[in-house]
């Protein structure tokens, strides 16, 4: 019997995502079953649900924000409207692009400026701004007009469940629950549009995914001790989802779903579990890697 | 007559042979040096320090503690109202006996080092219980957060140090509760309230 501190983070991390998600979806989403109108609720859900995740984690964020993660609840709601409106207003590719530069070098300024009051070391800068330079492009490159592909949620759950891991393992175990509160919840959107609606992730909702994501990544990379290469390789597998799902098909000689999601569990599994190994041979035998 | 004299001489003999050593260990006796300790004080990094314990599990007192205490401290025995602490730790110097522990506790989950990388002290008042002991009232300002705390202040002693100057040294004992600087996580396994216990020398200015 697990003793009640483990029952406990699983429930803040695992169960109350996944049960608001669930409940948000039922609540939102039955009425589009079978209708020819898409689901408008993507970003919506999961960002309430994520942040129902995040209080039951991390509590109420202090007021005035007190560190990078009391930002997290504004940057998240931020971009389900900021997304929502883009899409509502139908704005076009160069003013979408604009406005997630300016977005997510915001978002990138709130979160770093406590830390280059102290810390302007040449390194540090380096490792922010590429962080902040790759979460722009994945973020351009999966802001495409229509449906996504539809293994792209089934990728971005072993991703966030990848840097849940490995956030974990070097240093926050908070942020390694922030992150498999995203898990959670892509994992009960999978399962619900897998099962019920059949619909990929829509852009707003791959957006709003992706902000949580990628501020919990550059948190992780500036305040924690997660290693680039990590937090590059989590960007990098989203960012080459695109090119991988078409070729996926061509490989496999199949378009069929099944074909399309072995594909990408297997790419996405192999690198994460390749870079959870070493970084627990490293946490073994420090200065081996 | 020349035994006797042979045997006086080795009487003698044993007699130095004892006493000298036990001389030398009544020299090296440990006294508290009971000086003035009024002045004003640089503390001596090398000499202080400042542990914690905290619960763990419910089952255990845990302890770790801060190797690098730096600041000042003004004593004025005439006038307590002029007495003046500033310490300030460097949270890098936290060291628990195990790596993976220390970067855990300076990472983001608590202390947050790398935003918030020393923690301050600045005594307000310190209010005399006795001779040699004291309550030390002042503000820490830890993880961003100032909050009043309370100390018990005991002097143990001060006097000259062998290389020509003058020293003066404390213990200041105390708890605090870590969720009110912010420090909420993981309240179910590790205990809000926290033992402090900083040991400080220093030297005359």
């Amino acid at each position: 019997m697990p003793s009640t501190l483990v029952l406990g983070l699983l429930l803040h991390t695992v169960v109350i995502p996944a049960a608001a998600a669930a409940l948000l979806l039922a609540a939102t989403g039955l009425r589009f079953v079978g209708a020819a109108a898409r689901y408008p609720g993507d970003g919506v859900v999961i960002a309430a649900a994520c942040l129902a995740g995040y209080v039951g984690v991390y509590g109420w964020p202090a007021s005035p924000p007190l560190q990078a993660l009391d930002w997290l609840p504004l940057l998240l709601l931020s971009g389900m409207v900021s997304y929502g409106a883009l899409d509502r207003f139908g704005a076009g590719r160069v003013t979408r692009g604009v406005l997630m530069a300016v977005f997510v070098a915001g978002a990138a300024a709130l979160l770093l400026v406590p830390l280059f009051s102290y810390d302007r070391k040449p390194a540090t800068i380096a490792a922010a701004a590429t962080v902040t330079g790759i979460w722009f492009l994945t973020a351009l490159i999966h802001d495409q007009p229509g449906d996504g592909d539809p293994s792209f949620g089934v990728l971005f759950f072993f991703v966030a469940a990848g840097n849940a891991f490995i956030a974990a393992l070097t240093g926050s175990v908070m942020l390694g629950q922030l992150s498999g509160v995203l898990a959670a919840v892509v994992a009960t959107w999978c399962l619900w549009h897998g099962m019920v609606q059949r619909r990929p992730l829509t852009r707003a909702g791959r957006g709003v995914a992706l902000t949580l994501l990628a501020v919990l990544l550059l948190i992780g990379q500036c305040y924690g001790d997660t290693p680039l290469w990590a937090t590059v390789m989590l960007f990098a597998l989203l960012a080459l989802h695109r090119a991988v799902a078409p070729l996926s098909v061509c490989l496999m000689r199949s378009d069929a779903l099944f074909a399309r999601l072995l594909f990408t569990v297997v790419l996405a599994v192999a690198p994460i579990a390749t870079g959870v190994y070493f970084i627990v041979r490293a946490s073994v035998h420090p200065g081996e890697f | 007559m020349k035994s006797q004299q042979l045997f006086s001489a080795a009487a003698l003999a044993a007699t130095l042979a004892f006493a000298v050593p036990t001389a030398a260990q009544a020299a090296a006796v440990y006294k508290v040096q009971t000086g003035n300790s009024n002045g004003t004080f640089q503390i001596d990094p090398v000499h202080s320090i400042a542990l914690f314990t905290i619960g763990h599990l419910g089952v255990s007192e845990f302890a770790g503690r801060f190797d690098k205490v730096t600041g000042t401290f003004t004593v004025d025995s005439a006038h307590p109202g002029r007495d003046k602490v500033d310490v300030e730790i460097p949270i890098a110097s936290l060291d628990t006996n195990y790596a993976q522990r220390n970067t855990d506790l300076s990472g983001p989950d608590f202390f947050n080092a790398k935003q918030f990388p020393t923690m301050h002290f600045v005594g307000t008042r310190v209010e005399p219980k006795g001779k040699e002991d004291a309550v030390l009232l002042g503000k820490l300002t830890l993880h961003g957060i100032t909050r009043p705390v309370r100390f018990r202040l005991h002097h143990v002693g001060a006097g000259p140090d062998p290389w020509g100057g003058y020293r003066s040294g404390y213990v200041a004992t105390g708890t605090i509760r870590r969720s009110q600087f912010g420090m909420t996580y993981l309240l179910g396994g590790i205990s809000d309230k926290v033992k402090l216990s900083l040991h400080i020398e220093g030297k005359r200015q």
